[in-house]
């Protein structure tokens, strides 16, 4: 059989591979830029550390070799041909993305919390009942806060679209289609035992999925669309009007529906990087009016409360008009979005932040409802559900004590200012700020009190520098008290803020120190030439009293 | 530096064959040592200079040990060579594993943090290293070989990049012979492609893609039900088989190219009738080395004593406690710790009943006056029967992380239970059945079937047979940068 092997047989993969790579090494070299760019992908950066330890023990090495993987020339195509491989032969996707029919796709790890039950998870009925019993213990604490309390059950794509699972998950799905197993219907069962103010949504939308021609769930997203959720609002407020005290609620009626899409949902088709795809429908915007109500409330949720807000706010895209006097939305720990007649305005935080310095406790104390949302199908103990029993265990915490804070430390380094501004204080240092020159104070943009039996306390940890100074404290240009500030040790104090001079926003605080302030290079300790006031450790105002 | 990485493919390889092909015979060695010396140091310099340590001691003492006339002196030479490297060996793998407490008494003798000698990472290759070395050293010494009088080449021996990780382990006659009269050309460039675009799409294609399905039943050891412990560890055997024996592949295709032929690693393990038969396909050098090295000098040194002479079978007393060394230190050579010595001793329980069932069986047939050594069918499906458990329940105790864990997982495969089994199944994706699929069927000799009888019938398949190589070599390229090849798992030993 080899007897009629050419030689010329034995060139073609030495040449055709080596050729290839040695083309790939040049373009690499003369640093050829590609053509496209990857989505959602973070590229290995050049070693930082090159020192002879990391030399001798191979890190260098290691982080040299991330970064040549991830910056040779063809690296894009590379990868896109690995997921086009994955996409359009497998019918797979890539990630934690699973690709359904029709091009319905699917977070992956999510998928068998539905179709397979509560086997997927360890909750046992005594973490459901400790989970509701706290929602329900919350609720009590909320409503003697004048405040109501209302947990929103959404579903997952999953249990809206099951007959566009791939078949790995259908199979799935068939065995286990007994609901009396599902960790969402578990679930329902303790919120209803511990008497918790609940809506699921997920009948609503099953309902809706086989009645309109829109998706309720875009096919290439995770979220539920922003045209269901607005349709979606009436009845939930029907619902939460039953179970409300202090709330007047909204309507919300859709008045159009165009294609367009709405950014805030994770475009899972995008995240794939292939070079062919199927083209689905993807999102749909509603044209909405709505009937106003005069209160505010607070939503915290998964990422489908932008759906929910998105809703209630600017879905016509003049930004003027929402359903209620003013929202605001928490996403997990991770962003506070407030939301009025002036425009949405998001912060961003990260997850490890104290909850309190989001100024939840403020901007709850200002709305008569808490809305509080979680996708059913993922238990009470698992990753999400964990966020959520951490908010509601500090929110049953502040509400539950005589005094809670109502800004956090105002002085600690915060991306975002938006809700005060100080005034005449330099950068944080480590335990706290300077003020420069002989006044020093804030703007608080928000509104403080609600009730009039209610205390609110500014208070001031703080020592001046190199002498000791009066310091007059100035609530809306009118003199509160006055009190000494020594230079050589720190010291507490607490000003009441009387609630009638308070206003409903953009109180301003003003501290006037006796005296001149100087450098510490006019009094030749050093190069410093800022004029020091006080050096301030904590700031923060206090909310104490009947609410 | 791993095989599957870019720095390698892009770099390194193309860097190594163009110029070995392209370099005069006499300076290859040259070329090979200095890419050799680059490719080790990539996983750390401290680690390159212990090897060289090592090579060099190897070195001295060969020259010594050919100079030495007294034997009391090439005994003394022989046994310092092998302390330090056994040395070495056991310092680096065991000793801070076994004596956990023998790390803090030395942390606090230096001054440093326990916790790092704890944590000490082993040098990459250093068993596949130091056994090349020993052969080397004790060919040297009962003369089956002379001793290097060159530095380098000797070095290139032990530090030989295609095989330094992972082998296959070389032994120094075999390898030097080569390195002498090396000969690379184009139709075995062709073959070296070949067979490392083969390595590549057997650990790229396939057993990474199996990970998943086998760290679930092994990372729930203690929820997980009888179906996902059973497709775990079936899945786990396809995943070592393909990631080795892809190594292996890629490690001769390798030497292919510049060219060496480096040994057999694997010849289809999944097909043995017996227990004995499965360790003569599987990491057959290994096995070849304690045949050589352990099992045939301790055989010659027990015939001739007197207790196991005067026993009813001395042949047989003599194999099974040869075997007992090598499965001793077939089991330790793998890690520190009981496991791994259980895990040999397992084979060794085999085996051994092994041995003593064949002694038996050919004592029937002599009785019997049957010729030949044909099995009955039901000794043949019963043998089968026998290797199937042994590897399974005896690769559960390789793969769980420690001996009370793969007792629970033995538990798991003999109780029925029924939780988890849907959900583990739900992790089968497309791909992840097609790599199973995959897996078993190439566990069987197919591709070299399909070679012989499709591709290589005239030039028109020859060019087909090619191309196909080729498309796969860019698809696996693709999937080694976009999904991120894994450590080799036998990286660790």
């Amino acid at each position: 059989m080899g007897k009629n092997k050419s030689k010329a047989l034995f060139y073609i993969m030495p040449v055709v591979l080596l050729g290839t790579v040695i083309f790939i090494q040049l373009c690499t070299l003369i640093k050829l830029p590609e053509k496209r760019e990857l989505n959602n992908v973070t590229l290995a950066s050049f070693p930082e550390e090159k020192s002879l330890k990391a030399f001798m023990d191979g890190s260098f090495q290691k982080q040299l070799d991330s970064w040549l993987g991830d910056h040779f020339y063809g690296h894009t195509n590379a990868v896109m041909v690995h997921n086009q491989v994955d996409y359009s032969i497998f019918k797979d996707a890539s990630g934690n993305v699973a690709q359904g029919k029709e091009g319905y796709l699917y977070i992956k790890d999510q998928t068998p919390l539905y179709v397979s039950g509560k086997k997927t998870n360890d909750n046992t009925w005594d973490d459901y009942l400790s989970y509701a019993g706290k929602l329900k213990n919350l609720q009590d604490i909320l409503n003697a806060n004048n405040k109501d309390f209302v947990l929103l059950l959404t579903p997952i794509k999953a249990e809206i679209y099951p007959d566009k699972l791939p078949w790995y998950f259908k199979l799935l799905n068939k065995k286990y289609s007994d609901k009396e197993n599902a960790i969402h219907d578990t679930f329902v069962r303790a919120l209803k035992e511990c008497g918790v103010n609940y809506y699921d949504v997920t009948d609503d939308l099953k309902k809706m999925r086989d009645e309109v021609d829109f998706e309720v769930f875009s096919k290439t997203g995770q979220h539920w669309t922003l045209t269901a959720a607005a349709y979606e609002m009436n009845s939930i407020f029907d619902r939460f009007e039953d179970m409300s005290e202090f709330t007047k609620y909204p309507r919300v009626d859709v008045v159009d529906v165009n294609d367009g899409i709405f950014a805030i949902d994770k475009d899972l088709l995008d995240m794939q990087n292939v070079f062919w795809y199927k083209e689905a429908d993807r999102y749909t915007k509603p044209v909405v009016k709505y009937t106003k109500s005069d209160d505010s409330i607070y939503i915290f949720g998964t990422s489908y409360i932008h759906e929910i807000w998105h809703s209630l706010y600017g879905v016509d895209e003049t930004g003027k008009d929402l359903a209620f006097n003013s929202i605001t939305a928490q996403q997990y720990f991770v962003s506070v979005t407030d939301v009025s007649e002036k425009g949405a305005n998001t912060t961003f935080f990260s997850e490890g932040e104290d909850p309190y310095d989001l100024g939840i406790t403020r901007r709850l104390k200002n709305s008569s409802l808490l809305l509080m949302e979680q996708c059913g199908a993922f238990g009470v103990t698992d990753h999400i559900a964990g966020i959520n029993t951490r908010f509601v265990d500090y929110l049953t915490g502040v509400f539950d004590g005589e005094d809670y804070s109502l800004t956090g430390n105002m002085l600690r380094d915060k991306s975002y200012t938006g809700d005060f501004e100080l005034t005449n204080f330099d950068g944080p240092e480590e335990l706290g700020r300077w003020s420069l020159g002989d006044e020093l104070g804030f703007t608080m943009h928000d509104s403080l009190c609600q009730s009039d039996s209610e205390k609110i306390l500014l208070c001031i940890d703080a020592h001046s520098f190199s002498q000791d100074r009066d310091a007059q404290i100035w609530l809306n240009d009118t003199l509160i008290d006055t009190v000494k500030v020594k230079c050589d040790s720190t010291e507490s104090f607490s000003f009441e803020l009387p609630t009638d001079l308070l206003k409903d926003r953009d109180n301003v605080v003003a501290i006037r120190l006796s005296g001149h302030s100087v450098s510490p290079k006019e009094l030749g300790e050093g190069d410093d030439e800022r004029s020091l006031g006080l050096f301030v450790e904590n700031m923060e105002i206090i909310s104490s009293g009947e609410r | 530096m791993s095989f599957t990485s870019v720095s390698f493919l892009l770099f390194l390889f193309p860097a190594g064959i163009i110029l070995n092909y392209f370099t005069k015979k006499e300076y290859r060695v040259y070329i090979l040592t200095a890419l050799s010396v680059l490719f080790y140091a990539w996983s750390g310099v401290g680690f390159l200079i212990l090897l060289t340590v090592s090579a060099l001691l190897a070195f001295v003492s060969g020259i010594a040990l050919e100079k030495a006339k007294k034997v009391s002196l090439r005994r003394g030479i022989l046994a310092l060579t092998l302390i330090y490297n056994i040395g070495v060996l056991f310092g680096y793998k065991y000793l801070f594993t076994v004596f956990p407490g023998f790390s803090q008494r030395l942390a606090r003798v230096f001054h440093i943090d326990g916790n790092l000698l704890n944590n000490i990472v082993i040098p990459l290759g250093i068993s596949f290293y130091t056994f090349s070395i020993l052969s080397y050293v004790i060919d040297v010494y009962i003369e089956k070989c002379e001793a290097r009088k060159n530095f380098v080449r000797l070095y290139l021996y032990v530090i030989f990049f295609p095989k330094i990780i992972q082998g296959p382990i070389t032994r120094y006659t075999d390898f030097m012979e080569q390195l002498d009269n090396n000969e690379t050309g184009i139709v075995l460039m062709d073959e070296g492609f070949e067979r490392f675009i083969k390595g590549m799409v057997k650990k790229v294609l396939i057993a990474d893609r199996l990970y998943n399905i086998v760290s679930y039943p092994f990372d729930k050891i203690r929820n997980v039900g009888t179906i996902p412990a059973w497709i775990g560890i079936i899945t786990y055997l396809l995943q070592l088989y393909f990631d080795f024996s892809g190594y292996s592949d890629m490690a001769i295709g390798l030497g292919n190219m510049l060219g060496f032929r480096l040994p057999e690693n694997f010849d289809h393990p999944y097909l043995s009738e017996t227990v004995s038969e499965y360790w003569r396909r599987f990491h057959i050098t290994l096995g070849e080395w304690f045949r050589d090295y352990v099992y045939t000098p301790v055989s010659r040194v027990l015939i001739w004593n007197e207790k196991i002479k005067s026993s009813k079978n001395p042949r047989l007393v003599c194999d099974i406690i040869s075997l007992l060394c090598v499965w001793v230190l077939t089991g330790i050579w793998h890690g520190a710790g009981l496991k791994f010595l259980l895990w040999g001793l397992w084979y060794f329980v085999f085996i051994s009943f092994e041995r003593i069932r064949d002694d038996r069986r050919k004592k029937i047939r002599k009785k019997k006056g049957i010729k030949g050594s044909k099995k009955t069918v039901l000794q043949s499906v019963s043998d089968r029967l026998v290797t199937v458990i042994a590897t399974v329940f005896g690769y559960v105790i390789f793969r769980a992380s420690s001996l009370k864990d793969a007792l629970i997982y033995w538990y798991r495969l003999v109780k029925w239970d029924t939780r988890d089994g849907w959900v583990f199944l739900a992790r089968f994706d497309n791909y992840v059945i097609f790599a199973v699929l995959m897996g078993i069927v190439f566990s069987f000799p197919i591709y070299g079937f399909i070679k012989k009888n499709v591709f290589e019938k005239n030039d028109v398949t020859r060019i087909l047979h090619r191309v196909i190589l080729i498309i796969f070599a860019v698809i696996t390229f693709c999937y080694a940068v976009g999904s991120g090849s894994s450590a080799f798992l036998y990286e660790v030993f």
